[in-house]
């Protein structure tokens, strides 16, 4: 790995946007991971097929010079995806800071954020799923010493949801109202379709309703609703994450809700956000996200994760007030 | 501390009643005065009224841990927010309402007056019909009888107002009711004591004691 010559120079000159991006860079560099540089402007038609995927489908677009279509890339995952190499028999372990160009959900007009993260895809190693989190969890740490990471497995969600839901539709109109802890309205809706059977909608609804430390009577918790539900391998999948130290050594950061889901025809497995003091909402989140791979025709598994240091706003506001 | 937003006027009263009963009450909010904010230090809740319209932007942004916000404004401004519970009050309904015996033409574009334009088109995309969406203020009864629109989407309690102007209800399109909401970043770190409080006010809304 190349060195660059270190430059000395008064911290005060970086804002904090910039002193925490660097922070984090260092972080996922000392970790094995490389920079993966990409530029601004990408093909329009990556988004086009793979809105879901976006935070924010609202794209800005323009014609080059040459008449294609580009646009302002609303996302970095897709670019660095797209241009992978599956036949490599290594784990790519990549990081980014990078401009992303989206919707603010709160203002309704397009804002330019700054994104740091990282990804891991190729032929990852059962353990690069704890040191993904890791890092998640270290990024967390570094923004504010007050965080939580809310974690949640798509495969035993989803698994669960199959045993009631018979179509797709059905399962994403599920999915939403388990998302937004509208549990009345999540037993009614699936009552009103697949019945009690026999109790196991009250399992079903014990999943969802679950918000706990990842201590060992919640895990018992976890395996005997799996068992219920049909999802036990998928449980013994989720389960080993915790027999990694990195992992059960911060059990008190971690918050396990499977209600936290992400886009169905893009995440399995692990799904993530994390949460810092005052931000009033997700300043990351991160998943695995293996049917995008399918979805691009590459082979293996991926596992990634954005900080979005646009939201720190309000954290850095309190800050200053205290 | 949990900071709770309520709506002014007499709906948030009755909401605020209601956490009273639940073993949340803090002194001084019913008292007729300029203050803002009502807090009890020592049993870490901070309440302050706001406009019905903005609980849920008060509590999405993370200015307020919690709040009870209509489900027609939720609903409106897609608020993203935990729906953690049905209050049953302000029960209401959301409805198409027009002219006695309206019905649309098949392939017509149909005019509809409303102030709550979010719903009203995501409600007609779902039935893939056309509607011209006429965003009104206030007064929307008069659209139709004006002419002004063929039909109206908005919020029926009784029906009375729709009867006195000869129009009727045509189609529901949802309940309405008050929910307690959470923002989901104050969730995280408050799981618990938010998790209490909606159970204390469950036992309260299905008429049980705490």
């Amino acid at each position: 790995m190349k060195t660059g010559k270190k430059i000395e120079f008064d911290a005060g000159v970086l804002d904090d946007e910039l002193r925490t991006a660097l922070d984090l860079r260092q972080l996922y560099l000392e970790n094995g991971f490389s920079r993966s540089r990409i530029g601004k402007f990408e093909r329009y038609d990556l988004y086009r097929e793979h809105k879901d995927f976006l935070v924010c489908e609202n794209v800005i677009s323009f014609s080059d010079t040459d008449g294609s279509l580009l646009a302002l890339k609303p996302d970095v995952t897709l670019s660095i995806i797209s241009g992978f190499d599956d036949s490599s028999s290594k784990a790519h372990k990549v990081y980014y800071d990078e401009d992303v160009f989206r919707v603010s959900g709160w203002t309704g007009r397009f804002k330019c954020c700054r994104q740091v993260g990282l990804e891991c895809f190729g032929k990852v190693s059962g353990s690069d799923f704890p040191l993904v989190l890791n890092l998640a969890m270290e990024s967390l740490a570094r923004l504010d010493g007050q965080y939580v990471i809310a974690l949640s497995d798509m495969n035993i969600a989803l698994k669960a949801l199959g045993l009631f839901c018979k179509t797709e539709a059905e399962k994403a109109q599920a999915a939403a109202l388990a998302k937004s802890k509208n549990h009345a309205g999540l037993r009614s809706f699936i009552a009103g379709r697949a019945g009690n059977q026999n109790g196991r909608l009250d399992v079903l609804m014990s999943l969802f309703g679950l918000v706990s430390a990842p201590d060992s009577g919640c895990l018992d918790d976890v395996r005997r609703i799996c068992s219920e539900l049909n999802a036990v391998k998928e449980y013994d999948s989720f389960r080993r994450l915790f027999d990694d130290d990195r992992i059960s050594g911060n059990a008190e950061h971690i918050q396990i809700d499977f209600s936290l889901l992400g886009d169905m025809s893009y995440y399995s497995g692990l799904y993530f956000n994390g949460f810092v003091g005052n931000s009033g909402e997700a300043v990351l989140s991160g998943g695995e996200y293996e049917k995008l791979l399918r979805k691009m025709g590459k082979k293996g598994k991926a596992i990634g994760f954005a900080v979005y240091l646009d939201r720190l706003g309000n954290l850095r506001r309190s800050a200053e007030k205290c | 501390m949990l900071n709770i937003a309520l709506a002014k006027g007499r709906l948030g009263e009755e909401i605020y009643s209601m956490f009273e009963e639940a073993g949340y009450g803090v002194s001084g909010m019913r008292e007729k005065t300029r203050k803002l904010i009502f807090s009890d230090e020592q049993r870490g809740l901070s309440y302050f009224w706001v406009k019905p319209s903005d609980v849920a932007i008060y509590v999405e942004r993370g200015a307020a841990d919690i709040g009870v916000a209509g489900k027609d404004i939720l609903l409106e401004s897609g608020a993203d927010v935990f729906e953690i519970l049905d209050m049953r009050k302000g029960l209401c309904r959301m409805s198409v309402a027009g002219p006695v015996g309206y019905s649309s033409k098949p392939g017509e574009t149909i005019r509809v007056a409303t102030k709550f334009v979010n719903i009203a088109s995501e409600f007609y995309a779902s039935k893939y019909q056309d509607a011209d969406i006429i965003r009104l203020n206030g007064s929307i009864e008069l659209a139709p009888l004006l002419g002004l629109s063929d039909v109206i989407v908005d919020i029926v309690e009784t029906g009375n107002t729709l009867k006195a102007n000869n129009l009727c209800e045509l189609e529901r399109i949802t309940d309405i009711s008050a929910w307690l909401i959470a923002n989901k970043a104050s969730y995280r770190f408050h799981a618990a004591e938010i998790r209490k409080l909606a159970n204390d006010l469950e036992r309260i809304v299905s008429g049980k004691e705490v």
